[in-house]
């Protein structure tokens, strides 16, 4: 088979990496915490003494890897995206292309988002170089993206797993590799025969129907809830019970809050109201109190002249009492009222 | 000579002699000097007229204008020459009051900021008889949209006649109505003198005889009151009025868009026999209120009382449950307190409290009132309501000898009122709240109705409180509604809550801004109220005995 070779990759240069999926591919705390955690989980369930990541780019997951102790070794055919590994990991990193051997074994060959670059015959090659250098291969290959102009070789996965079943290698079924992609598998090759791979695949198929007729009846359920309307009575949870009581409770409190403050601003208003209204009445009853004072100041001056009067009079009469004529009459009275009395 | 406090304007267009001649010496023989007479001849004028308007006095200025203008050009030409504080308009076949001029000269050593005053009127009839006395109230914005209120005797300040352009060409014979909307908008103070100083001659023609004598005259009016919405930003349309000929009314822009107003309604869901039908009051009100408000952009709250039943609340609520929502309020009946619930709980910025045995007449009683209770400078906004048989339940508050009364309770339905104040939006200090509108931000900010008055005053108080922060209530007698009035609750008014309501109010129950002090000697009965005030002042032995506005004016006195 005639391969096709890189030797002077030019779009996957700088340009390339920056543009990586509309986002920058850089060394940045992002891409650096997910291949840490890929790497833990390689490490925890796999233990590999050894790996090699065939199209390893930047070397994030090999300087991960390498970080956690794991002999990690790389390989790229973009001599820009070599250059641009880790200080630590430039001697395991080096360019080179998946479609030749590998030269050594390793315990784990990772293959992440590589082989949808690479032609279809380039692939099968890819794939028998790995198969001769592990036992197990974690394998990512987008079966979607379509849109991405360097993917030349977008697969299902069924068809990744065929040709790995062709290098006696089948999907691990008791082995989660979500943590990767959706569509990330691990290939583990085994001597197995056809009833096994059978079996495996039937328990796996079973759980997953078992699971879609759940999700199905539940689906339905919500569909009659909706179709009942939102008043259909559902059965709350305690907590939205207790929370709409607090709510209840907190506006009921609003309310009386809010009542408080227009009785303090009535009373307020009330009282500026009074106090004009008190003035005025002021006002009225110092008009009233001034013409009193100057009646009862007329009234004195009445009384002064009344005693003036009065005290001329009493000078008058004692002045009279003490003339002649007073006391002649009086004698003359006192005479007439002994000869009544005489007369009797 | 230095510029006097009045320029008399008076345009002169063939008068009869013996009258130019009366008038003239209506304003030499004031009892101020402090004036100036500025006669202007509207074209040429016969040598008898001449011969009265020659004088040595200095302070009587003639101008004569070749050709005749009209009267808007010869007013303008007048205040050309005019050099007073104050212009004041005077037909030359009309007579002032002897103290015209010294009365509001007075005012004005009371009142320095004062730019716009006006005075009581009479009409001379064709025997010399004085008839007819318009005893006006205190400043009305309102009423001024409707009807050139402020008539004579109007005194403008020069400078801001001026500042405002002047007399205006295209409103022959509303002239003066123009100008009084002109200057008004812009006037700091306007002071009304509650003295009669004028004396307006009728004549066979003249506007005071007949008001359909000159329509080109009101159709100006109608564009001069347009021009002053226009101004203002007030979205209504300027018409002429249906029935009273030279009344101006409105009506509101059917495109504006008022917000959302909140009816909130008190109710304990009684029921009523009425006409020979028992009726569920509260149901009748919420139905006249869907079925006849063309303003729909509305929702009823109704405050239930601790009366009230479930069966009671769930029947409101089926109306329309879209737009009436239903509050239970189990605490003793307060009135008070119950539209203050639903005035916390209501979303509009519109507040309008409806009593339970009302009834909506006409239809766009929502627009009219949200329109004037929108207006900057107003609170309150109230309807007239009628008895079920059509007579007059209210018609507006008068505040009067230490008490407070419905005008016009009792009266015919078809009585326009005193010069027609019962059919157009007019100033009233107060107004009933079984109908009472206001926006939520002006309701808030005097804290609501007092919890203190809880069956009686509440509204009174409401109006008043806001008068008092500057914000005047409007009546306006083209919205009505039917008012049951008083089925469900005790009518008895207790001392304990006049007291109350006094004690906050004496001041301005004695001097009612927009009463005037003359209008109770009227003889037209349906001016004044009912003996409802009597029986008010019996309530208390301390109140204010009847002395006439010892005080003058200045009703609040904080």
């Amino acid at each position: 088979m005639q391969t096709q070779e890189h030797e002077t990759p030019s779009e996957y240069g700088a340009a390339y990496y920056t543009n990586y999926f509309g986002g920058r591919y850089e060394r940045s705390s992002e891409w650096l915490n997910f291949f840490g955690g890929v790497a833990d989980r390689i490490v925890t369930s796999l233990r590999p003494q050894s790996t090699m990541d065939v199209g390893c780019a930047y070397g994030f997951l090999v300087e991960a890897l390498a970080k956690r102790g794991v002999n990690a070794a790389g390989i790229d055919f973009s001599d820009y995206a070599i250059s641009q590994v880790h200080e630590s990991v430039t001697e395991t990193c080096s360019v080179r292309s998946a479609t030749e051997p590998l030269g050594t074994t390793y315990d784990l060959i990772t293959c992440i988002e590589v082989l949808e670059h690479i032609s279809a015959p380039d692939a099968q090659l890819a794939i028998a170089n790995m198969a001769q250098a592990t036992d197990q291969i974690l394998l990512s290959s987008t079966p979607q993206d379509f849109e991405e102009p360097t993917h030349i070789n977008v697969q299902p996965v069924e068809y990744w797993a065929q040709l790995f079943a062709e290098q006696g290698f089948f999907r691990d079924l008791n082995f989660d590799a979500t943590f990767l992609t959706p569509w990330a598998v691990l290939f583990r090759r085994e001597d197995t025969s056809l009833p096994r791979v059978v079996v495996g695949y039937e328990r796996e198929l079973f759980r997953t129907r078992l699971e879609r007729t759940e999700l199905r009846k539940e689906t339905k359920r919500l569909w009659a809830l909706l179709e009942d309307g939102p008043l259909a009575p559902v059965d709350e949870p305690t907590d939205i019970a207790v929370l709409r009581s607090e709510r209840d409770e907190l506006l009921s409190q609003i309310e009386a809050v809010t009542q408080d403050l227009w009785s303090a601003r009535d009373a307020i208003q009330g009282a500026i109201a009074a106090k004009g209204s008190a003035k005025g009445h002021l006002a009225l009853s110092q008009m009233e109190v001034s013409s009193l004072r100057a009646e009862h100041e007329e009234w004195e001056k009445t009384i002064y002249v009344v005693h003036e009067e009065l005290h001329a009079a009493k000078e008058e009469l004692k002045r009279i009492k003490s003339s002649r004529a007073w006391q002649l009459s009086q004698g003359a009275t006192l005479a007439a009222k002994g000869k009544r009395k005489l007369l009797g | 000579m230095s510029a006097p406090i009045f320029s008399v304007i008076m345009p002169v267009w063939h008068p009869d002699p013996t009258h130019l001649s009366a008038a003239i010496d209506s304003v030499v023989n004031q009892t101020t000097s402090e004036w100036e007479l500025i006669a202007v001849c509207d074209g040429p004028q016969p040598p008898e007229v001449m011969d009265v308007l020659a004088s040595d006095d200095p302070r009587i200025i003639v101008v004569e204008r070749p050709e005749q203008g009209g009267i808007i050009a010869a007013s303008a030409a007048a205040l050309e020459v005019a050099t007073g504080e104050f212009i004041a308009l005077l037909d030359n076949d009309d007579l002032l009051s002897l103290d015209a001029l010294g009365s509001c000269a007075w005012e004005l050593t009371r009142w320095p900021d004062v730019d716009v005053m006006y005075t009581d009127e009479d009409k001379l009839d064709l025997e010399g008889n004085r008839r007819r006395a318009f005893f006006k109230p205190g400043w009305s914005p309102e009423q001024l949209r409707s009807t050139m209120y402020i008539g004579h005797l109007g005194m403008y300040r020069r400078e801001l006649v001026l500042a405002v352009g002047g007399f205006r060409k295209g409103y022959d014979g509303s002239q003066d109505h123009d100008l009084a909307l002109r200057v008004t908008e812009k006037a700091r103070r306007i002071v009304h003198v509650p003295r009669i100083c004028y004396h307006w001659r009728e004549s066979e023609g003249s506007t005071a005889l007949n008001p359909e004598s000159k329509d080109w005259a009101y159709e100006a009016g109608v564009r001069a009151v347009q021009s002053h919405y226009d101004r203002c930003s007030i979205p209504a349309v300027a018409r002429r009025h249906d029935l009273i000929p030279g009344l101006i009314t409105l009506d509101p822009n059917p495109d504006h868009d008022f917000g959302l107003v909140s009816i909130i309604m008190p109710t304990s869901g009684g029921a009523k026999l009425i006409n020979g039908q028992t009726l569920t009051l509260i149901d009748n009100a919420i139905q006249s209120v869907l079925d006849r408000s063309s303003y729909r952009n509305f929702e009823i709250i109704t405050v239930l009382d601790a009366q009230g039943t479930d069966d009671v609340a769930a029947r409101i609520t089926a109306i329309d449950p879209d737009k009436v929502k239903v509050l239970r309020d189990s605490r003793p009946f307060n009135f008070s307190a119950a539209c203050n619930l639903g005035a916390i709980n209501a979303k509009g910025e519109t507040l309008l409290f409806l009593n339970d045995d009302t009834q909506v007449i006409t239809e766009n009683w929502l627009e009219r009132l949200l329109l004037h209770a929108q207006l900057p400078g107003v609170g309150a906004v109230g309807a007239c309501l009628e008895f079920p048989d059509g007579r007059i339940q209210h018609g507006g508050v008068v505040l009067r000898n230490g008490g407070c009364a419905h005008l016009y309770a009792g009266s015919f339905g078809e009585n326009p009122g005193y010069f027609a104040e019962l059919v157009m939006p007019v100033n009233t200090s107060a107004i009933t709240g079984a109908c009472l509108a206001v926006t939520k931000e002006n309701f808030e900010s005097v804290g609501g109705f007092t919890l203190e008055l809880p069956l009686n005053f509440n509204d009174i108080d409401l109006c008043l409180k806001l008068l008092r922060n500057g914000l005047r209530t409007v009546f306006d007698g083209e919205t009505r509604l039917v008012h049951y009035e008083s089925t469900t609750r005790d009518p008895i008014v207790h001392g304990w809550e006049y007291d109350i309501f006094a004690d906050r109010w004496w001041n301005i129950l004695s001097h009612d801004p927009y009463d005037n002090p003359n209008r109770a000697k009227t003889p037209d009965a349906s001016v004044n109220p009912p003996d409802t005030l009597v029986k008010l002042r019996e309530l208390r032995h301390q109140v204010y005995h009847g002395r006439p506005w010892p005080l003058g004016p200045p009703v609040f006195n904080d």
